[in-house]
Parts: C-alpha cells; sequence; structure tokens
C-alpha cells in the first residue's frame, strides 16, 4: 500500500512531465519574449522542468530505500523515453526552422 | 577534404608492373580523405564499429579516431583513409592504415571494399616489404611488390574465432597502375635526367579466385621495356561502370571479385611532429618539448597535436601554434590542444567580436563602425553623473559594451524598407523628406512595432519629466528610453544623432538591471544607387547574459534571437503597411542576419582548421 505522501509526489512527477511535454509542442513565438523567454517559457525552463528532475531522482530515493523495483523500472523508461522524444522533437523543430 | 593524388590522366599514367594475363587499364580516383569526411559515410562507420564492438575496444583515442580491437591485436586509425571510386562512381573503397601492438609487418592496411548489396567486405591487406621499401612506396617511388602483398578477408560479424581460422590468401590476380608525376614523361622515364618518375597515386586492383598467381611474370618489377608502358591493358577484372550495371561490383564471370586499394600509412604521429617541428635538426632542437612528445603518458594529447600539424600541412602558423600549445600542457595551463585551442579563441575573441562569424568582408564595414561606436563624452558624463546622483536599487547606470557581453553570439542584423515614393505626412498632408520621415518614424516609434514599446525612462520620478523632453526634442542625444520587454525591460540611451540615423546603446539602469543584450542599434534612413530610399534598422549586440541566451536557444530551438528578428520583421511589416497605406510606395527587402558558422568553429575547435581560418572572408 503506498503512503498518501509517495502517491502525492508521483503525481506531481508525472503531472509536471505531462505538462512539460505539452509545453515543448507549443510553438517557440509563445514561450519568448523579445530576447529572453516569456512567463511560460521561464516557467518551463526553471520551473516544470526541475520538478520533474526534482521529483524523479526524489522517488528514485524512495523506491530504492523501499525495494520497489518495478515502480523505479517503470518511471525510469518513461522518464528516459520522454526526454529521448523530447530531444528528437527538438532537434526536427530546429532543423525543420533552418536553425540547425 | 584533402585531395592529395588523382590518376584520372590517362596520358600521365602507365603500368610500372603487370602480374597478370588480364590486366588492368580502369582507374581509380584516388583521393587521401581525413576523419571528417570518414564520418560522413554511416555504413562505414557502422562496419568499423561492428569490428569494434564485436570484439572489445582499449584505448580509444579522446577523438575515437584510433580504432583498437583487442581480440584482432590492431588499431584501425580513422585519421585518414585513402578513397577510391572507379569512374562512374558504382564502385568505391576506403583503405586505412592499421597498427598492431608488435608488429611483425612492415605496412598493413584494412580495405573496406563496396558490395553489391550496399555493405562493405572487410579485408586485411599486408605488405610484407623492408622499412625502405614502405619509406619508398609512402614517397610514391615504385618498389617490387612481387610475393609481398597478402590478403586477408575478415568478417565484421563472424565470430572473433573465425577470423584467426581463415587462411591467409596469396593466390588472387592483382594489378599495380602507378600515375606518373611528369606530364611530358616517355615510357614512365623523365626525358631529361633518365630518372624514372615516381607515382603520383598506386592503385591495386585485387581479382580472387582466379587460381593465378602473383609471382614470377616480371621479377625484376620494373617496366618491362618491351611493353607499351603508357597503354592500359584490357581489364575486365576491375570493377567499372559498363559491367556493372547493377552498381556495387562487377559482373564477373567467374563469379570473382574485384577490390580496389591503395597503401596507406601514416607515419608515427611522433615522428611526424618531430619532423614538422624539425626537432631532429641540431639547430631547432629542443629537450623540453622533444620529451614530452616521447612521453607516452602524453600520447592522446601528442597525437592530436601531431593530426593537427598534419592536417594544416605542417605551415608555419600550425608548428608554432603546435609548439605554444605543446608548452601550455607542458607547463600544466591546459590539459589538452582542445582546451588550449578554445583558449586562443577566447583571447582573439575578445580582440575581435566578429571572429565567429562567416560575413564578407566588404559586408562587415556597414556594421563595424556600430561595434565600434563609443558614446559622446557628453553621454558619458551624463551617465557618470547619473550613477553619482540618481541611484536606485536593481542596477547601476552604466553603458554595456558589446565587447564586455558573455554570449557566445554576436548578431549582426539588418532589417530594412525600400521606398521608391514617400508617403504624406497625416499631420501637414503634404509628402515626407526623408529626414521628416526618419524624424517622424522616431516620434512615434511605438507604431512600427510589435510586442514591445520605447517610453522615455521614467523609473526614477525626478528625472522622468527631463528624459520625456530629450527624447521629444529635436535633438534626443543622451535621451534615456525604456523598452518594456515582458519581464525583461531594457534600457537605451540615444548615443548618436543626425538628420539621417540615431543609434541606442544599451544600457544598465536602476530598476531595470542589465539590458538582455549589449551593443548598439542604428536607426536611419539611407539612399541607394538607384535613388530610392531604405529606412533600416542595423545592430549588432551579444546578449548580456550567457544564462539568458542558453534560454533563449532553448526555448528559440537553437536560435536565440528568433524572437528579436520577430520584433524587427514588425517593424518592417508596419512601417510598409503606413507608407503604402498613405500614398507611398515601398517593399520589404529581405532582411540579412550574420551569425555564427558553427561548422567551420567546431573545425576550428576540433583542430581540424587553424584558428586563422575565422573571420570574414
Amino acid at each position: 500500500m503506498m503512503k498518501p505522501f509517495y502517491k502525492k509526489i508521483s503525481l506531481i512527477f508525472y503531472l509536471a512531465l505531462i505538462i512539460s511535454f505539452v509545453v515543448l509542442l507549443i510553438p517557440p513565438n509563445y514561450k519568448m519574449g523579445v530576447y529572453t523567454p516569456n512567463l511560460l517559457g521561464w516557467i518551463w525552463l526553471l520551473g516544470l522542468i526541475p520538478l520533474t528532475i526534482i521529483t524523479f531522482f526524489w522517488l528514485l530515493i524512495l523506491d530504492i530505500k523501499k525495494g520497489k523495483t518495478m515502480n523505479l523500472i517503470y518511471r525510469t523508461i518513461i522518464y528516459i523515453l520522454t526526454i529521448f522524444i523530447a530531444c528528437l522533437y527538438w532537434y526536427y523543430q530546429a532543423k525543420k526552422m533552418g536553425n540547425i | 577534404m584533402i585531395g592529395v593524388f588523382s590518376c584520372q590522366k590517362e596520358d600521365d599514367s602507365f603500368i610500372k608492373q603487370e602480374h597478370t594475363s588480364q590486366t588492368s587499364k580502369t582507374k581509380y580516383s584516388i583521393t587521401k580523405i581525413d576523419y571528417q569526411t570518414v564520418q560522413q559515410n554511416n555504413r562505414l562507420l557502422n562496419s568499423i564499429t561492428k569490428i569494434k564492438e564485436q570484439t572489445g575496444t582499449k584505448g580509444s583515442s579522446t577523438q575515437n579516431r584510433l580504432v583498437h580491437s583487442s581480440a584482432y591485436g590492431f588499431y584501425i586509425d580513422t585519421d585518414v583513409a585513402t578513397y577510391m571510386e572507379n569512374a562512374n562512381g558504382s564502385y568505391h573503397s576506403y583503405t586505412f592504415p592499421i597498427f598492431r601492438d608488435n608488429p611483425t609487418i612492415a605496412l598493413e592496411n584494412i580495405l573496406f571494399s563496396l558490395q553489391a548489396d550496399g555493405t562493405y567486405k572487410v579485408s586485411i591487406v599486408s605488405y610484407d616489404i623492408t622499412e625502405s621499401e614502405r619509406e619508398a612506396l609512402l614517397n610514391r617511388q615504385y618498389i617490387d611488390l612481387t610475393n609481398k602483398i597478402a590478403k586477408e578477408d575478415i568478417d565484421g560479424l563472424e565470430l572473433v574465432d573465425d577470423v584467426f581460422n581463415k587462411e591467409v590468401q596469396k593466390s588472387f590476380t592483382w594489378s599495380y597502375v602507378c600515375e606518373c608525376d611528369i606530364s611530358e614523361h616517355i615510357g614512365g622515364v623523365d626525358p631529361n635526367t633518365g630518372n624514372l618518375c615516381n607515382c603520383v597515386g598506386i592503385q591495386i586492383s585485387i581479382t580472387n579466385g582466379t587460381g593465378e598467381n602473383n609471382d614470377g611474370n616480371n621479377p625484376g618489377g620494373f617496366p618491362d621495356n618491351n611493353e607499351n608502358p603508357h597503354e592500359y591493358p584490357d581489364n575486365s577484372d576491375v570493377p567499372e561502370g559498363e559491367n556493372n550495371p547493377g552498381g556495387g561490383v562487377p559482373n564477373d564471370t567467374n563469379n570473382n571479385t574485384t577490390d580496389a586499394t591503395s597503401p596507406t600509412y601514416n607515419i608515427p604521429y611522433e615522428q611526424n611532429l618531430i619532423e614538422c617541428l624539425g626537432l631532429n635538426s641540431v639547430e631547432n632542437a629542443n629537450l623540453v618539448v622533444s620529451n614530452w612528445i616521447n612521453n607516452p603518458d602524453n600520447f592522446f594529447q601528442m597525437r592530436d597535436v601531431s593530426s593537427y600539424v598534419d592536417r594544416n600541412n605542417c605551415s608555419t602558423e600550425a608548428q608554432s601554434f603546435a609548439m605554444e600549445a605543446i608548452e601550455a600542457m607542458n607547463n600544466g595551463e591546459v590539459e589538452s590542444l582542445g582546451e588550449y585551442i578554445a583558449l586562443v579563441l577566447n583571447e582573439e575573441l575578445e580582440e575581435n567580436p566578429f571572429l565567429l562569424l562567416d560575413i564578407d568582408c566588404n559586408q562587415i564595414q556597414n556594421w563595424q563602425s556600430l561595434a565600434q561606436h563609443t558614446a559622446p563624452q557628453s553621454v558619458q558624463d551624463k551617465i557618470e553623473n547619473l550613477q553619482e546622483n540618481q541611484n536606485g536599487p536593481f542596477g547601476d547606470w552604466e553603458i554595456q559594451q558589446l565587447e564586455d557581453a558573455n554570449g557566445t553570439i554576436v548578431n549582426l542584423d539588418y532589417f530594412s524598407v525600400n521606398i521608391t515614393q514617400f508617403p504624406i505626412n497625416p499631420n501637414t498632408g503634404q509628402p515626407f523628406t526623408p529626414n521628416q520621415f526618419i524624424d517622424y518614424y522616431r516620434r512615434n516609434l511605438n507604431d512600427f512595432v510589435d510586442n514591445t514599446t520605447f517610453e522615455p525612462y521614467c523609473e526614477i520620478s525626478t528625472i522622468c519629466q527631463q528624459e520625456t523632453n530629450l527624447w521629444n526634442s529635436s535633438n534626443p542625444l543622451g535621451a534615456i528610453v525604456k523598452l518594456d520587454i515582458p519581464l525583461n525591460d531594457g534600457v537605451v540611451v540615444c548615443a548618436d544623432y543626425n538628420n539621417e540615423f540615431w543609434r541606442f546603446m544599451t544600457l544598465e539602469a536602476p530598476w531595470d538591471s542589465n539590458h538582455p543584450v549589449s551593443g548598439t542599434r542604428q536607426f536611419g534612413i539611407e539612399q541607394m544607387p538607384n535613388g530610392s530610399y531604405n529606412i533600416y534598422v542595423r545592430g549588432v549586440d551579444r546578449f548580456t547574459s550567457n544564462l539568458q541566451e542558453n534560454a533563449a536557444y532553448m526555448v528559440g530551438l537553437s536560435n536565440p534571437f528568433f524572437a528579436a528578428d520577430n520584433l524587427w520583421e514588425s517593424f518592417q511589416e508596419n512601417i510598409n503597411q503606413f507608407i503604402n497605406n498613405n500614398s507611398g510606395t515601398s517593399s520589404i527587402n529581405v532582411s540579412v542576419h550574420n551569425r555564427p558558422d558553427w561548422d567551420e568553429v567546431n573545425d576550428v575547435l576540433q583542430g581540424r582548421k587553424p584558428i586563422s581560418e575565422l573571420g570574414c572572408n
């Protein structure tokens, strides 16, 4: 039986991950001010992305302590897969725009 | 790509040695290629990787160009290769030098020969020759290779044990074609000196399975005087387009396959470096540097330096750069050549912020005056005075200089609209003159840009009225203007003004801290050679903070100036619309952005090009 605290962190992780990915899909002109990111851009960069990293490692430590290997493996796979797809998408869009 | 030699000119070629009744006339283009070119061939890289993966690796160099195979017991030097291609491009091969930990054979190559299915057949070609013969061969001089070539096919996909169980093949047909380096030769002999000419390129075609041996036909090895050395004998045994409609390898009635190779060798890195730096001569002897080169602990660093001088043809510039790099590494200032290049590049960038830009030297003049612009003394005095008397939180009063910025990219841009007929001034009902139009534009700047507003600086109330009056006057020199950029406001000062243009320099100011970029932007109007006018915005700037640049890089999909470009493009659209809506005629010019050519910068950082290659050209 999972403790509510663990559940909450897990929920925050998955929510942050999903929102981060959705924000990635938003065209860059909605995330940029003139020279630097706008509010959405900064929330994405300094809020959502770090939140996924922090909660991931937090849950990782909790899983290791409690021996929840399967939870750990599933979450790690989902996280790595999301990062991989995000990188591919970013690279594809950058290439499409002729930036790289 | 470094083109070293080619065998394409038929009349310059002759056959020095022929060992078979079936002989060769097909010529291949032979090109010495570098690591970068090798990297472009994914299938080849896969083949190399398979050998590496299959057998495990150790001691790969810092840049992974030296592929070590512990099971095969050799290193593949991917730093340099010989690329051979037949006339119609349907066949090609790559030959790399290989080195063993305990070499018993003077010269060994690994040959990747293209097959019909697009994969590569992998073979080890050994030249059992003496040291002096090897030197001669590598100097493109003729040597007798009778009974000295052996070929061993290996399969990158099979098990390691199989490799060692395979027999070394010595029975095959091969031909040895040399292209003479003297255009006026007679039978390969220089008529002036009577000496045999050197081989500019050597091509060896190896055909499996004929059962013929390569020995005995021409024991002397040198061209038989009875043969006509200018003729390329019949060649049914080498890849040739017309015999090979499927591409890849030739049709062969005996089910034979033919591979083309050329002896390939890199002289040892230590020797290459010592010879290039002239350390083997008494007058240039430098014990410290020589010891560093010969110290096995420095192998990978030394190898990088050796490759660097090699790629730059051991030029005087490369020599002195290599010496300085070695001294820096020896003194512990840097760890590697790459680090030293980055260090020097940083120093040079401080002196020349345009260094990374790939731009026409004539064009760069247009931005040079902007980059070198300094605020007049009156403006500097005003800023100093504000610093002393009008302090506030979140920033000092200071002009942000381009060279003090931390951003990596220097941005040069030019956004303009071409005016062939000036619009009617809405206030007077008369057409604008050029000077009136630029003045109108300045006073109504916010009507011409989207997502940003330009307002006189009013964060400190005591100077608000003064700045508002100054900006709205007929001479706004020294006026401080705030750009309302969401989440990152910026302040600029009018640092130059005349009837044709004004210049804003970015400013750090209380309450608004730094402007996101540092540099100068000119707003003006200029007459073109055809009599029309361009109203323009020309800027040279650089991100003030590296963190902001990286954030913008990530959000802007690798173009941190993406949104700024949109801002100035909105200027183009709005001003074009204004002109055409007010009985004028204009069109938007293509915007100009000069940003670094990162491929070239990467080449410099990797030591493939000297730093002097950067900058305008």
